[in-house]
C-alpha cells in the first residue's frame, strides 16, 4: 500500500493547490486551534512539557535497561515478547502467532509502526483478512489510499468523498451526513470486532516497571481490538518506553492536548498482560513485538533526539510547508517536520535528500512539540549532511520554484507563514544564500534581522479571530 | 532477533548517541500545580465539555431517567458487589432491562458465540474507582465480576462514582500508591463517550464505543 518515496519536490509540485492538499491545510488549522485552546486551559503545560522531555531523554539514554525491564515484566505476567531487528522479522513472528491461533479474521487499531513494516500486506499474503478499525484508516483501507496525517489519516478527504466510497464499497445508500457515515461504519465493523480471531494494536507508551502497554483512541476501537479477540499482539517501536506509571502519566497529559486538544483522549487503555484468573473477558494471549528496524542506527545518530517523539502530530499541523503540500508529498508514512528528520535516517537518504529542505526554518514546530524536540536544528544538520554528500544544487532550483509557486497563490499560502518571515526568506536567491554552511547554521538564521515575530498562537488568533 | 543481541546493539548505539541529557538523571513524574477548584463542580463541567452527563439526583432517580429516555434494553453489568450501592442492577431489571452475561468463555468458538450476543446491548452498568476533575475522566478496572465490555459495547454507559474519589487531575491520582495502574489486566481512563473527528474534523459520538456516558454520583 505504501508507495515508495519519490522526490519530494516533484510530489509537492503535483500536490500544491489540489483540493486534497487544501483539505489537509484546513484540517490542520482546526487542529491548531484545538491545541491552542487546550494548552491555554492547562496552566501546567509548560512544566509538563519540560518534564516530558526529561523523561523521554532519560529513557533513551537508558533504553537497553528499560527494554530489558519491560520484557521481564511482560513475561512475568504470562505475556510473550519478541525482539524484531527489522520489518521482516516482526512480520514473520506475527504470521507465526496468527498461524498458531488459526486467525483468519484480524482487526487492527491504527498504528504507524505496523504501517511502517507493511504488516497488512504480509498477513494478507497468507490469505488472512485484516480490517482497519479506526474510522479514518477504515476509509483509507476501503479506498486503497494512503494516510495524510499521523493522527488524522483522512484529513485530505471530504464528506462527499466518504459518502461515495461507502456507497461503492459497502453498497449503502449515498449520504454525506457525517453522523450517518459514522453509523454505517459502526454497524459494519461491530460484527467484525466481535468475530475477530486476533487483534493487533500499536503502542503509545510501554511502561518498563510494570510491563503495561497503553493505547489511546477516541473511538474505542483500541479497546475493542484489545478486548474482543482471543489473541492480542501489540507492536511497538523500541523507543516507546517510559520507566514507570507516573512517567506515563506525564506523557499522557501532554499527548492529548498537543494532538487533538483534549485533556485526555476518550479512552486511555492500559493493558497489563493477558486476561487474569477470574477476569470475565479480555484476550487469553498477549504478545509484544519490539521493533528496531533502523532505530538503533537513529539512536547513535546526531539526530537521536527524534526518538523522543510521541507522535502527537502537532508539528505537522503547525508546519507551513505541510499545510501547503499535504501529507502525501513526503512520500513516506511519517510526513511533516518529524518525518523529514526521521524518514531519511530511518529508511535511508536516497530519494529523501530534499526532505531537509521541506522547511522554512520558521521554528513553529519547536514551539509546539511537547518534548521540545529541536526539529529545525536537526533539519539544518541534515541539510549539511546532504550538502556534504554532493549534488544538492541540481534540485534546488525546482525546489525554489515549488515554493514560489505556493507563495504566489495567496489562497494556498494563506495562514501558512508569518508574513514577515516569508518576505525575509522567500525572496528569490535571498533564501538559499542565507542558508547556512556547516555548523552554527541555525543560529545564523535566527540572528537575521527581521521584524519581530510574535508567538505563533497570538498571530493565529489575531488572523483568524478565533 | 535474540534478545541479548538486540539489547547489545541498542547499548552500543547509546554509546555513540549525542543525547542532551546524561544517563543518570531520572526525572520521575511531576504532579502539576493546578489552581484550587471545587472538585465536584470542575469535574461536572469537564464531563459536560466532552459530551457526557453527570447525575447528582441519586442513583434511583438517575437510572429511572436514563431508562425512560431509551426504553428497556439489554444490559451488561458489573456484579453488585463491585458497585458502590446495592440494588442498581435490580433497578434496571425492574424497569424491564434484560441482563446479558459478561462472562466470556476462553475457547475461540465459545468466545465467538458468546460475543455474538453483544450486538444489540443497550446499557452497560459499571462502577468507577476514581475520577479526574481536570479532564472529566473516570477510571475503570477489570477483574472478577467487572467485565471490560460493560463500558465498551453498549450504546449507553452508566458509571457509578463515589463522590470522594474525585481527584484534581490524572497525575494526582496516579502518583498515590492506591492507584496501582498495573494491578489489573486492564485499567481505562474514560473521558466522555466514544468520538471521532475523522470526517472533516467534525465531532461525532458513538463510533465504536458508547454514544452516551452517564456518571451517577454516589455520596460517600
Ligand atoms: S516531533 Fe514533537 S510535535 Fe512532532 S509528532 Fe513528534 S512529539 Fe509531536
Amino acid at each position: 500500500m505504501t508507495e515508495q518515496s519519490t522526490v519530494f519536490i516533484e510530489r509537492a509540485g503535483q500536490e500544491v493547490g489540489t483540493a486534497k492538499a487544501e483539505a489537509v491545510g484546513s484540517g490542520a488549522r482546526v487542529l491548531i486551534a484545538k491545541r491552542a485552546k487546550a494548552v491555554d486551559a492547562y496552566p501546567a503545560m509548560d512544566a509538563m512539557r519540560d518534564r516530558s522531555r526529561e523523561i523521554r531523554l532519560h529513557t533513551l539514554a537508558n533504553l537497553d535497561t528499560y527494554l530489558a525491564q519491560f520484557a521481564d515484566a511482560v513475561e512475568a505476567l504470562g505475556g510473550h515478547v519478541f525482539f524484531a531487528a527489522d520489518a521482516a522479522e516482526a512480520n514473520q513472528y506475527i504470521r507465526g502467532v496468527a498461524d498458531a491461533a488459526d486467525a483468519e479474521l484480524i482487526v487492527k487499531v491504527k498504528s504507524m509502526v505496523t504501517e511502517e513494516i507493511e504488516l497488512n500486506a504480509a498477513l494478507e499474503e497468507d490469505g488472512r483478512t485484516v480490517v482497519e478499525t479506526d474510522l479514518g484508516e477504515f476509509i483509507i483501507q476501503l479506498a486503497d489510499d494512503r494516510p495524510s496525517h499521523i493522527v488524522a489519516p483522512v484529513l485530505h478527504w471530504t464528506r462527499q468523498d466518504v459518502g461515495c466510497l461507502f456507497t461503492a464499497e459497502l453498497g449503502v445508500e449515498y449520504t454525506e451526513e457525517p453522523t450517518e457515515l459514522n453509523q454505517i461504519a459502526r454497524t459494519h465493523l461491530r460484527r467484525i470486532f466481535l468475530n475477530a480471531d486476533m487483534g493487533i494494536s500499536g503502542v503509545n507508551f510501554a511502561t518498563a516497571s510494570t510491563g503495561s502497554v497503553t493505547i489511546v483512541t477516541n473511538e474505542g476501537n483500541g479497546r475493542l481490538t484489545t478486548t474482543a479477540p482471543r489473541v492480542h499482539i501489540a507492536v511497538m517501536g523500541m523507543e516507546r518506553i517510559v520507566p514507570t506509571p507516573g512517567d506515563l502519566g506525564v506523557m499522557l497529559e501532554v499527548l492529548g492536548r498537543s494532538s487533538t486538544g483534549q485533556a485526555l483522549t476518550s479512552y486511555t487503555n492500559t493493558v497489563t498482560g493477558p486476561r487474569r484468573e477470574g477476569d470475565p473477558d479480555g484476550p487469553e494471549e498477549f504478545h509484544v513485538v519490539i521493533l528496531d528496524n533502523g532505530r538503533s542506527k537513529v539512536l547513535g545518530d546526531e539526530v537521536s533526539e527524534i526518538l523522543a517523539c510521541i507522535r502527537c502530530g502537532a508539528c505537522l499541523n503547525i508546519c507551513p510547508v505541510y499545510r501547503v503540500v499535504g501529507g502525501h508529498a513526503y512520500g513516506d508514512i511519517y510526513p511533516g517536520p518529524v518525518g523529514s528528520v526521521l524518514s531519511p535516517v530511518l529508511f535511508g537518504f536516497e530519494d529523501r535528500e530534499q526532505l531537509a529542505y521541506a522547511c522554512t526554518l520558521c521554528g513553529a514546530c519547536l514551539e509546539v512539540c511537547p518534548p521540545r524536540i529541536d526539529l529545525p536544528g536537526m533539519l539544518v544538520k541534515l541539510r549539511n549532511r546532504v550538502v556534504d554528500d554532493g549534488d544538492v544544487f541540481g534540485w534546488l532550483n525546482p525546489a525554489m520554484s515549488a515554493y514560489r509557486f505556493a507563495a504566489t497563490k495567496p489562497a494556498v499560502w494563506n495562514g501558512s507563514l508569518r508574513t514577515a518571515s516569508l518576505a525575509g526568506r522567500a525572496r528569490p536567491g535571498g533564501w538559499f544564500t542565507r542558508l547556512p554552511g556547516p555548523g552554527g547554521a541555525w543560529t545564523s538564521v535566527r540572528d537575521l534581522p527581521r521584524p519581530a515575530v510574535e508567538p505563533f498562537r497570538t498571530w493565529w488568533r489575531r488572523r483568524d479571530g478565533t | 532477533m535474540e534478545r541479548d543481541a538486540f539489547l547489545n546493539r541498542v547499548r552500543s548505539s547509546i554509546g555513540e548517541a549525542t543525547l542532551p541529557y546524561g544517563p543518570t538523571v531520572d526525572p520521575g513524574p511531576l504532579v502539576p500545580d493546578l489552581p484550587d477548584v471545587d472538585l465536584l463542580a470542575r469535574f461536572t463541567e469537564a464531563v459536560e465539555a466532552v459530551s457526557g452527563t453527570v447525575h447528582t439526583d441519586g442513583v434511583t432517580a438517575a437510572l429511572n431517567e436514563i431508562v425512560a429516555s431509551h426504553g428497556p434494553g439489554r444490559l451488561i453489568a458489573w456484579n453488585d458487589e463491585h458497585l458502590p450501592v446495592d440494588g442498581a442492577v435490580g433497578r434496571l431489571t425492574d424497569a424491564g432491562c434484560e441482563v446479558v452475561s459478561g462472562d466470556v468463555p476462553s475457547d475461540a468458538e465459545g468466545r465467538r458465540n458468546h460475543q455474538a450476543d453483544y450486538l444489540d446491548v443497550r446499557y452497560g452498568l459499571t462502577g468507577a474507582e476514581a475520577a479526574f476533575a481536570e479532564s472529566g475522566s473516570i477510571v475503570t478496572r477489570s477483574g472478577s465480576g467487572r467485565p471490560r465490555m460493560a463500558s465498551l459495547v453498549p450504546l449507553v454507559h452508566i458509571a457509578l462514582l463515589p463522590t470522594d474519589q474525585i481527584f484534581r487531575s490524572q497525575m494526582h491520582w496516579l502518583t498515590q500508591p492506591e492507584s496501582d495502574l498495573a494491578g489489573a489486566a486492564n485499567v481505562v481512563y474514560i473521558t466522555g463517550p466514544s468520538r471521532t473527528a475523522d470526517i472533516e474534523q467534525q465531532i461525532n459520538l458513538g463510533v465504536h464505543g458508547p454514544r452516551e456516558l452517564h456518571v451517577i454520583l454516589v455520596p460517600a
